[in-house]
């Protein structure tokens, strides 16, 4: 068994294409802990060079990960960011400056976003729930952490339909109505959003307790996850840029 | 223990703690092991509530006030850990988009098997059992997104069965499926009755569980207030059953209902070979060419996956076309000036309302002046028979309320043509006919209509030509009428 590989043990017939699938992946518990060290490196840093390492490694990380067009969108979306940034630091005009100024935040949550994304694209709510309790995470906290890793793509999905809807009705989300009366669209995208979302949260939590996850027996999993090599070099590599951070990248 | 019931209640009465209009009173129901037993009656008559109290949903999550003595499994239903019955009772629920915990199928058949602690090799073979059993192997390590609806209600199905349950409940299993994936409903419910599971299914849509169903039970204002035995149910008279709103039980006996004759055709929405296709994938739509009649219901049918809701989209403005025209009243009409002319009444209402009042939803629409808006709002709202209902907030109105609010969105837009996309799923007959009033009333001020639809009892009723779309082209194109009807029943009920 290759180290730092997960092996979705299979000891039944093989009917299927799961027999013996290897796929290339850091650990979820290293994801989770990598995206704490993300988050505070991001909050702290104040130096390009940290901020640029950062993103760097996190595209290698996806790389690792096979998320190619992952990382290619991203590195495109940054530079973007980065390129407005540069080009209106001298000019002078309101919407110009309110823009760049959003865009100034955006940039600097932006390290976190993109390692959520590669942890939620990359890892299976399966894997995640094992992994957590190989460690004996309680389920009060498993739980929850899963749900908000299964309701991303539910908030995708349902911002699709509501987005046409909103077509569909004449309310256009173009830049500059966004910029002309932020709070409208707002109101037009987040109330049918959390309606949406609030309907789906308790069907699925009614069928997830029909499936027994209020059970208070220990709770088995299909797949057995394992550290290796490549969780302790992402950490390190990771943490390595959080001290950089800390030291104000003077070193 | 073999000549116990799988399901026993006596003077079972339940009221939401939430909703206390809603519940269940004085049900006496006894279900042997091995049976299927339907349940019908309009929405809100207690028959999601009686599966609830069956997969103990009722009182563990939905709280309320529950009496009177239930037994699972010869076992009272307090005695029951809720864990335990998982095992025992296995649920289906309603909407597809919902009831997945994972995000991939194989993960989401083993997760009943896991919660409850089976061992990692016990768990494998369960899930290949399953998909052996249920001849589902092709649905096996899929992205739950990129299944259709049908797939998903398999992928219900058998995370359910992989915990191995005597009981299946099913709570209105088909309301978003199409015929096809309802036929492939059909032959798993078929298996199950053959393994000798116990059934308990609440449904509107009954044609597919004529050969099935060994009982059916007719609910009202949380009552079982008619029984029959599947033969007797089938000689229920046509009159009785459209006096209780009930579907078909046979296709093949819904007649073509007359309707105003118009022969003369009116210009309306055409296209001109069209084509369709998302990014650099292989075209949706090939090459389409068709002109509808403006005083005319048309129907647009044909399996998912086919192309049906991208030439809704591509008509509504939503999706571009690659090549190909659109006109209207033989004028042309660029993709840019589609959206909003062309309006699209989509499935769940829900994603379609915005404002916090119904008349405010109105008034969103209309472009005319302040003063002018209120007194026009509130005639769009009269005319749907939604006036009495102007300050309400639109989220406390019912599903067919919300239906004809969208509706009256887009009259305010000035819609010339109205697509309604499954307007009829998930309806019992009472609400169908509503429906098929509405839409009447529409086409006499002038509205062109265009429905997508799986509801073959809604194409009989309603409209009046059919639009047959199949692998992105158009497969035939006609008027509904006796020669066509055998047609149309065999694409409906034998796909």
């Amino acid at each position: 068994m290759i180290k730092g590989d997960v092996y979705i043990q299979n000891t039944g017939k093989s009917t299927t294409a799961l027999s013996g699938v290897y796929r290339r992946m850091v650990d979820p518990r290293t994801k989770l802990f990598i995206l704490l060290i993300v988050n505070i490196t991001s909050f702290i840093q104040n130096n390009i060079l940290c901020e640029i390492f950062c993103i760097a490694m996190i595209t290698i990380a996806m790389l690792y990960h096979r998320s190619y067009r992952l990382a290619i969108k991203n590195l495109l979306i940054f530079s973007g960011m980065a390129l407005f940034i540069l080009l209106t630091l001298r000019v002078e005009n309101t919407i110009v400056g309110m823009l760049s100024v959003v865009l100034m935040m955006a940039r600097k949550i932006f390290p976190t976003f993109m390692f959520a994304a590669l942890l939620i694209s990359t890892t299976q709510v399966g894997e995640m729930t094992s992994s957590l309790q190989a460690i004996h995470t309680p389920r009060q906290i498993t739980i929850p952490i899963v749900v908000i890793m299964r309701f991303f793509p539910t908030i995708k999905e349902e911002s699709k339909g509501i987005l046409d809807a909103a077509k569909v009705r004449g309310i256009h989300f173009t830049l500059l109505n966004c910029l002309k009366a932020p709070n409208q669209i707002i109101e037009y995208i987040m109330v049918p959003l959390m309606m949406q979302l609030s309907v789906v949260a308790e069907e699925l939590s009614a069928a997830a307790v029909t499936k027994g996850i209020d059970s208070d027996k220990k709770r088995t999993s299909l797949y057995q996850t394992r550290f290796g090599a490549m969780d302790i070099i992402f950490t390190l590599l990771f943490s390595a840029n959080l001290i950089f951070a800390f030291t104000g990248g003077g070193i | 223990m073999n000549n116990l019931c799988a399901i026993k209640m006596k003077n079972v009465n339940f009221t939401y703690a939430s909703r206390p209009e809603e519940g269940l009173q004085d049900i006496n129901l006894s279900v042997q092991r091995g049976e299927c037993i339907l349940l019908t009656g309009a929405s809100g008559c207690g028959k999601t509530s009686l599966t609830r109290i069956v997969n103990g949903l009722i009182p563990h999550f939905y709280e309320g006030e529950l009496d009177g003595d239930i037994l699972i499994d010869g076992q009272d239903i307090t005695n029951w850990k809720l864990d335990e019955l998982s095992m025992k009772v296995g649920s289906v629920f309603q909407n597809p988009r919902s009831q997945f915990f994972n995000l991939d199928t194989t993960n989401e058949i083993g997760f009943g098997c896991e919660n409850l602690g089976i061992s990692r090799e016990q768990i494998w073979k369960r899930i290949h059992k399953t998909t052996a059993d249920l001849k589902i192997g092709r649905l096996m390590d899929r992205n739950i997104f990129s299944l259709s609806g049908g797939e998903k209600q398999m992928l219900a199905i058998a995370s359910a069965y992989a915990l191995g349950p005597d009981i299946f409940v099913l709570d209105e299993p088909s309301s978003n499926l199409d015929a096809f994936a309802t036929n492939q409903l059909r032959v798993v419910l078929q298996k199950l009755k053959q393994e000798g599971k116990t059934i308990l299914i609440a449904e509107h849509r009954l044609y597919y569980l004529a050969d099935i169903a060994d009982r059916v039970l007719y609910m009202e204002r949380g009552r079982i207030v008619h029984e029959w035995s599947a033969k007797e149910f089938g000689s229920v008279s046509k009159r009785q059953r459209i006096d209780l709103g009930l579907r078909a039980w046979d296709l093949s006996q819904v007649k073509i209902e007359p309707r105003m004759n118009c022969d003369k055709e009116m210009p309306g929405i055409s296209v001109e070979r069209l084509s369709v296709a998302y990014q650099k994938n292989a075209p949706i739509l090939r090459n389409i060419s068709c002109a509808m009649s403006k005083n005319k219901i048309t129907a647009v049918i044909g399996r998912n996956g086919q192309g049906k809701s991208t030439f809704a989209r591509c008509l509504c403005g939503l999706t571009k076309e690659n090549t190909g025209k659109v006109f209207f009243e033989e004028t042309e009409q660029p993709y840019k000036h589609r959206c909003g002319r062309n309006y699209l009444v989509m499935q769940d209402p829900n994603y379609q309302l915005f404002s916090d009042s119904v008349i405010g939803e109105v008034e969103l629409s209309l472009r005319s002046s302040k003063k002018e808006k209120a007194v026009n709002a509130l005639e769009i709202l009269n005319f749907l028979s939604l006036g009495e209902f102007a300050e309400q907030h639109p989220m406390s109105l019912s599903g067919g309320q919300k239906q004809r609010l969208t509706i009256a969105a887009g009259i305010a837009q000035s819609a010339d043509v109205l697509i309604l996309d499954e307007p009829t799923s998930g309806l019992d007959y009472s609400n169908m006919l509503r429906v098929h009033v509405l839409l009447e009333k529409l086409k006499e001020k002038g509205k062109q209509i265009i429905v997508i639809t799986h509801d073959y009892e809604f194409v009989m009723n309603t409209c009046d030509c059919v639009i047959e779309i199949k692998g992105g082209s158009i497969a035939d194109y006609y008027m509904i009428n006796m020669e066509k009807k055998d047609k149309l029943l065999e694409i409906f009920v034998k796909t």
